[in-house]
């Protein structure tokens, strides 16, 4: 396939202040949303319920309930500050952010609203109450676990390669965060509980991916003989292109029929992982290489310099 | 080779029968102990998170926590819930987690989870003769007085133990009254007119049949030794989870083609070979998760999904290797053996990253990072025997000398 002799003459390491434009540009965005958010909504992120604590109710009736008369019901028994949206053809979803709807209550409310609408379907009904001691809890502790699965990742591939490669790999898993986080804080999709599964994911795939270029490096510089490094790492990572390419877009495929079948329910979560997949493949690429070559080079010329 | 490699063949289609058979077994005749499980975001159902906590006289210590799991798995057992599970955030938490798939009424839930039912029986200077720790037995029963008839009550028997002590106390307490406490509250204050010496007896308190029948129940299973406050609480429509169980399903189908296809136009041969080799990585995760129990939700299913295409990036690797080897003017036989143990330390260390994160979100993480985990982590490991091992044992039978004098056209 001519393709694929196209690929080997690529030159992706001597373009790395491309690379690392764009991926600055994608990130400040992000920042730039983070900033705005924080400005207007108090917190860069729009954190769901499973974060920042509250109650979610949700329920069906024989007739479609007016949004404004279910406020009212809610005002009747204190809440007042509610969103109230309509949810399927005969639904409706009341949130409550950060503060918990006494379980009692919340039946009262519902039955206040079927009283006016008809019998509740009970295949529909959900609610979720959260403490926002809880929501903390979760955040701390999947942010504890996320990091030191990180810091072991580092430790690992230093021990299997070298710490400038682990380092490298980890750059590149803060490069996906940073990417998905900002996408997130663009669109403003709220964070909940299953976002910590797909982070996860990101990470590991981001990982996953790297090591597999790390390893071509590797394998070259064994096989080195007078050439560079930026030219050694070049042939790795064009070397290894076709098959990053190949793996993303399988994984690709997955996810984004995932996207389109799963549905309302796991839109916001494929998302996440969508953006992750390909974060996850540019950065292994385009940014942890180049930055170990970077590093590389710096202490070559240290060395240099310490010689002379 | 031929022997390796029909011996290699053997074990994969033994596998993968029998993981098919595991597989109609969960999932087509619905044998109970395969059913897959669901996650409560799946199935539906009430999730109640209690924290334990201090009080002024019972300190939420770790053994009184496990007691109290104890205590509740008792109580929802007796409800008839069935796949309830009663587990502890965590080792050291002072959180216990309550899942009751299929369960719609949080308030009922509550009420049986969360109450103390801490009976005791006292004198009149407030000494306590007996507790509930020492009851043998309670149920609802009817009066048969005649000034009560048909009231509900709920008799009680006492262990040895209790029956001894009440008999004492009643016997030195002729003519006075003691009290009976449930959850600090009063129920009744009968006079003591004869020693008891048999350790039986009847609470009556105005009881409706269902509180009575209730309080049966929360003596029977025992006090809870610490107080519990519910945190959170959830309740999941059925609706939800059926639909997305049946479109993932779906899904999953559609996308397996899709990569079928994908690896078919870039690899050709090989690319069936991982089309196979995925049908059985299917195949035996899914046995896997049957045979583990796991609980399918919808982050682990994000983690399964994550992992058909790691499955399919070993294939990559390697057949991309295999390419190279080709190109560098290896026979294919050369070239196919050249590239598997070759391709081995990358597929190696990538996967072993993994693990070695995954077991780390395991230990620290909560339910939905675990599920994650679980998922992410098992997917690897059979992904480590589908797309090297049965993989290598496909390609070399593929390898026919046909193929092998035409590599160009038939590896791509």
């Amino acid at each position: 396939m001519r393709f694929r002799e196209r690929v080997l003459s690529w030159d992706i390491i001597g373009k790395t202040r491309t690379w690392f434009t764009i991926s600055g540009i994608i990130i400040a965005l992000g920042i730039v949303a983070m900033v705005v958010n924080t400005i207007s909504f108090g917190a860069p992120l729009k954190l769901g319920i499973d974060f920042i604590g509250g109650t979610v109710i949700n329920a069906s009736f024989e007739r479609a309930p007016d949004e404004a008369v279910v406020r009212q019901i809610l005002a009747d028994n204190g809440y007042t500050s509610v969103s109230v949206q309509k949810a399927g053809d005969m639904g409706i979803t009341m949130k409550v952010e950060a503060t918990e709807i006494d379980p009692a209550v919340s039946g009262k409310i519902l039955s206040a609203i079927s009283a006016k609408y008809g019998a509740i379907d009970v295949a529909t009904k959900e609610i979720t109450s959260i403490a926002p001691v809880i929501g903390h809890d979760l955040l701390r502790r999947s942010a504890l676990a996320l990091g030191l699965a990180l810091l072991f990742t580092l430790l690992y591939i230093s021990v299997r390669f070298k710490f400038s490669f682990g380092l490298a790999t980890i750059l590149g898993m803060v490069h996906d965060i940073l990417v998905a986080l900002g996408i997130l804080a663009i669109f403003r999709i709220p964070l909940n509980a299953p976002f910590v599964g797909a982070f996860l994911a990101i990470v590991t795939y981001s990982v996953q991916d790297g090591v597999v270029v790390m390893d071509r490096i590797r394998e070259k510089l064994r096989f080195r003989t007078k050439e560079p490094f930026d030219k050694l790492a070049n042939t790795a990572v064009t070397e290894t292109w076709v098959r990053s390419f190949n793996t993303s877009f399988t994984t690709f495929l997955a996810v984004f029929v995932l996207f389109i079948m799963g549905g309302a329910p796991i839109r916001d979560f494929s998302t996440t992982l969508l953006v992750g997949v390909i974060s996850g493949t540019y950065s292994s690429i385009y940014i942890s290489t180049p930055l170990l070559v970077q590093w590389t080079k710096n202490r070559d010329r240290a060395t240099v310099a310490r010689k002379a | 080779m031929r022997s390796k490699v029909t011996s290699g063949l053997i074990v994969v289609i033994v596998v993968a029968l029998a993981a098919g058979v595991i597989n109609y077994q969960g999932l087509v005749a619905k044998n109970p102990r395969l059913a897959p499980k669901l996650g409560l975001d799946l199935s539906g159902g009430v999730r109640i998170v209690l924290e334990a906590e201090d009080t002024a006289t019972v300190q939420a210590t770790n053994d009184a926590i496990d007691a109290a799991v104890g205590v509740i798995d008792k109580r929802v057992n007796s409800l008839g819930v069935s796949e309830a599970t009663v587990v502890r955030e965590g080792a050291t938490s002072k959180r216990i987690i309550v899942e009751l798939p299929g369960w719609e009424d949080p308030e009922r839930a509550k009420e049986l989870i969360g109450k103390t039912a801490l009976l005791e029986f006292k004198t009149e200077d407030g000494k306590v003769i007996v507790t509930g720790s020492h009851l043998k037995n309670a149920q609802l029963v009817f009066s048969q007085e005649q000034s009560s008839l048909g009231e509900p009550e709920i008799s009680f028997e006492l262990d040895e133990e209790g029956t001894k002590a009440f008999a004492d106390a009643t016997a030195a307490n002729i003519g006075k009254k003691i009290t009976i406490y449930l959850d600090n509250q009063v129920l009744m204050s009968p006079t003591v007119n004869d020693a008891i010496a048999d350790g039986k007896g009847v609470i009556t308190g105005g009881f409706t049949a269902e509180e009575a029948s209730n309080y049966a129940l929360l003596l029977k299973s025992g006090a809870l030794p610490v107080k519990l406050t519910p945190i959170s609480e959830q309740v999941v429509g059925p609706s939800l989870g059926t639909a997305f169980v049946g479109r993932s399903t779906w899904a999953a189908a559609i996308a397996l083609l899709l990569i079928v296809g994908w690896m078919f136009f870039m690899y050709r041969y090989l690319g069936i070979v991982s089309g196979l080799a995925l049908v059985v990585y299917a195949d035996i995760l899914m046995a896997m998760y049957l045979l583990l129990h796991a609980t399918l939700s919808l982050p682990a299913i994000g983690g399964a999904i994550l992992s058909i295409g790691m499955a399919v990036d070993a294939n990559c690797i390697i057949f991309e290797r295999i390419r190279e080897e080709l190109a560098a003017g290896k026979t294919a036989r050369g070239a196919v053996a050249a590239g598997f143990s070759k391709a081995f330390r990358a597929v190696f260390d990538s996967n072993l990253t993994v693990l070695v994160g995954t077991a780390f979100l395991f230990y620290f993480g909560t339910g939905t990072v675990r599920g994650f985990a679980v998922t992410l982590a098992l997917g690897v490991l059979v992904s480590m025997f589908t797309a090297v091992f049965a993989s290598h044992t496909l390609v070399d039978l593929l390898l026919t000398p046909a193929v092998a004098k035409n590599s160009r056209k038939y590896l791509g």
